[in-house]
């Protein structure tokens, strides 16, 4: 996120800055009475919709460690909650963080528990932000924004005791192990000459106060970090070392305080809480104070920036997608045209060459298949000469035989039995093959009444036609008596010469190709 | 992240998911119209690909081309000429009855044409079969003998007016005298057939 107002308040004032492009773009300092809080909310009212760190430096703190009995996900958050209320009924600004875990059989949890205990001292400052609708991002305390010094200053002293002075007074804040143990805040002394000494008889304090609780041992030696951002502790390190040998001191002049941080030497006279609001804007520390009602409005902006961001990647996804497409559509545009002038070109040349062939009525394929499907045609005509001449010849070697009707077809119906499912087969005939057909309708002459001699007649008539090459199949499709038990039979067996006639159907099939 | 959603957090969203609602939809109608685009370009490009490949192909056929209208104009030509090729030539088959019927020595020949349509008999497998149409004629005729009938048929072929498809006869024995009488009609015959045409008027019938 880029722009965000940062705040240190203490008890007397309160120190705000705007965070922008990395770096403190002016410091402001406004009185804890109305008339700074008038300011204070003037001072916001340029702000629109940006975000607030608010920072606390007041003696009204409380640091503890708790053991705690080893407990996970929502076991755990319950325990702590318990524990938070237990210990900080007045309040709603609490943070913890889990420490460490202990060494013994029981690998007990160790927290860290935080509060401001005087939360009224943020109430003016908090409502002129609501007024103004600005979202709280988080409430954090001054002494947990310090640890970034460490890192800053790539300290790796196991006792180390970080000495700065702002506008609420001097603060100690000791590190055991580069991990937060203790902080005081001293109130600032208003005569110089002797404000060394007292400071450095503080330090000396501090120093009793952590061997009595057995954090660090008399003979530890305790290294000082000094951060002087206005040149007015140079004699500290002298008044803290004499006669304490078992504390070393370190001193970070203005200059370097400047140089090590890469802030501005004017934002360091600003306010002399410049440096923590840098290192604050630089990144907020994992303890966050405020209860989830004062950053409710930081929720909501954060949901909207990133709803606003899903936008953007949405669109951006598009642009890009669509300008794939875009370039792909271009490129594709150019082989088009590349591809039309080489098929000119073929055409051209094409047209070149044909300009000398002989003049065709239609194109080269129609012409060819005109000429084939003539010559199919032709090589499939038939004539009914074929059938005639086989009838012809059975007849004359068939006396008594003597036909009254011929039929001859020729198209694509099957075999006389396959004529049995003629509905099988299209009434266009464009499935099967062309086979001639022939259809004899006939009869015994003279007949005398003799079936049995007429049937012979018949069959050796129908044999006669079988016998020849070309033909596939002769069927008797009506005899002159049917003597087949699937039928009824009737007649009589009075005056057979005049009983009527002997007449007969025949079917031959002509075989495939003839 | 943000629980307990209340009525002041969702007006909180309203612009921010107005514009994201927006933005997607601007986003939809951007990736579908250019998409459109590219796939119509695709399509063009791959249509003016074959379309090369055919213009080269052509051109690289052409000396077999020249070959194939050396080879088969003259038959076509021919076809042309006889009728097969183009619109009907009806009279031109009417004349052909009445002379093979005058020279066979015929009684006459009565003839019924249908409309032309299309022949589904041949041509399977040949691109020019769809536009090949058939006119069916129906012919009775008086005869002497069967053999009447085969020179009628001889002679019809024997004249240049076309192509015509025999797909049956039928011939009938009115009496039942065992000799048949000379000069007299004692058979008549039926017989159905198919004048065949190419259709080049660019129709294709159903």
């Amino acid at each position: 996120m880029g722009e965000k107002i940062l705040v240190c308040v203490s008890a007397d004032q309160a120190s705000a800055a705007v965070w922008r492009g990395k770096r403190l773009a002016g410091c402001h300092l406004f009185d804890n009475e109305p008339e700074g809080w008038r300011a204070f909310s003037n001072f916001l009212s340029a702000a629109r919709g940006t975000p607030v760190h608010i920072m606390v430096d007041t003696v009204d703190e409380d640091y503890r460690f708790e053991t705690l009995p080893h407990a996970k996900g929502g076991d755990r958050a319950e325990m702590v909650a318990r524990k938070l209320k237990q210990l900080y009924r007045g309040t709603s600004y609490f943070s913890y963080s889990l420490q460490s875990r202990e060494a013994d059989k029981r690998k007990d949890d160790r927290y860290l528990f935080a509060a401001f205990t005087s939360p009224d001292l943020l109430s003016p400052w908090l409502k002129a932000i609501n007024d103004h609708g600005l979202p709280v991002a988080g409430v954090y305390s001054l002494p947990m924004v310090s640890a970034v010094f460490i890192t800053h200053l790539k300290l790796k002293h196991p006792n180390l005791l970080l000495v700065t002075k702002g506008s609420a007074g001097v603060r100690q804040t000791f590190f055991k192990n580069l991990k937060f143990r203790i902080s005081r805040l001293t109130p600032l002394r208003e005569t110089v000459d002797s404000a060394d000494q007292h400071y450095a008889d503080e330090v000396s304090n501090t120093r009793m106060y952590l061997d009595a609780l057995t954090i660090t041992h008399v003979d530890d030696t305790l290294q000082v970090v000094v951060l002087d951002q206005d040149d007015s502790l140079a004699g500290l390190p002298a008044a803290i070392s004499r006669g304490r040998p078992n504390m070393r001191c370190t001193l970070l002049s203005r200059a370097e305080v400047s140089a090590r941080f890469a802030i501005a030497p004017t934002d360091l006279d600003a306010s002399p809480d410049a440096l923590p609001l840098h290192l604050l804007g630089e990144s907020a520390p994992q303890h966050n104070f405020a209860p989830s009602q004062v950053t409710r409005g930081f929720q909501r902006y954060v949901g909207r920036r990133l709803v606003y961001a899903a936008s953007a990647a949405v669109l951006g996804i598009a642009l890009i997608w669509s300008g794939v497409n875009v370039m792909n559509t271009m490129r594709a545009g150019d082989e088009i045209s590349s591809l039309r002038r080489k098929t000119q070109e073929f055409q051209q040349q094409y047209q070149q060459v044909t300009a000398q062939f002989p003049q065709a009525p239609t194109s080269t394929d129609n012409l060819r298949n005109t000429v084939e499907i003539a010559q199919q045609i032709r090589e499939s005509m038939r004539s009914p000469e074929a059938a005639l001449l086989l009838v012809s010849r059975a007849l004359d070697a068939s006396p008594g035989i003597q036909l009254g009707r011929f039929e001859w077809a020729y198209d694509r119906r099957g075999s006389i039995a396959a004529d049995a499912a003629a509905a099988s087969v299209p009434a266009d005939g464009s499935s099967g093959i062309l086979l001639q057909r022939a259809h004899l309708y006939g009869e015994v002459k003279p007949f005398n009444g003799d079936f049995k001699g007429a049937l012979q007649q018949i069959s050796a008539f129908a044999s006669l036609l079988a016998s020849t090459a070309s033909v596939a199949e002769v069927h008797a499709l009506r005899l002159p008596l049917n003597a087949s038990s699937e039928t009824a039979l009737s007649g009589s067996t009075n005056t057979p010469g005049e009983s009527g006639s002997a007449e007969f159907e025949l079917a031959v099939v002509f075989k495939d190709g003839t | 992240m943000m629980p307990n959603l209340t009525f002041k957090d969702l007006l909180s969203m309203r612009m921010p998911l107005l514009v994201l609602g927006i933005v997607i939809l601007l986003s939809a109608s951007l990736i579908k119209y250019t998409s459109s685009q590219h796939a119509a370009a695709e399509v063009d490009r791959v249509a003016q690909a074959g379309a090369l490949e055919d213009a080269r192909s052509r051109f690289q056929r052409s000396g077999d081309e020249r070959e194939l209208i050396l080879r088969y104009l003259p038959d076509y030509q021919k076809l042309q000429q006889s009728g097969f090729v183009g619109s009907e030539r009806r009279i031109e088959w009417i004349e052909a009855l009445r002379a093979s019927n005058k020279k066979a020595g015929l009684f006459g020949v009565t003839y019924q044409m249908d409309v032309r349509k299309p022949f589904p008999l041949l041509g399977q497998g040949n691109p020019i079969a769809p536009s090949l149409r058939h006119s069916p004629m129906k012919l009775s005729m008086g005869l002497v003998h069967e053999g009447d009938l085969l020179r009628f048929l001889q002679l019809l072929s024997a004249q240049p007016i076309g192509i015509y498809f025999l797909t049956g006869c039928t011939i009938d024995r009115p009496t039942r005298a065992d000799a048949p009488a000379p000069r007299h009609a004692n058979l008549t015959a039926q017989c159905d057939m198919s004048w065949l045409t190419v259709d080049t008027s660019g129709k294709t019938g159903s």
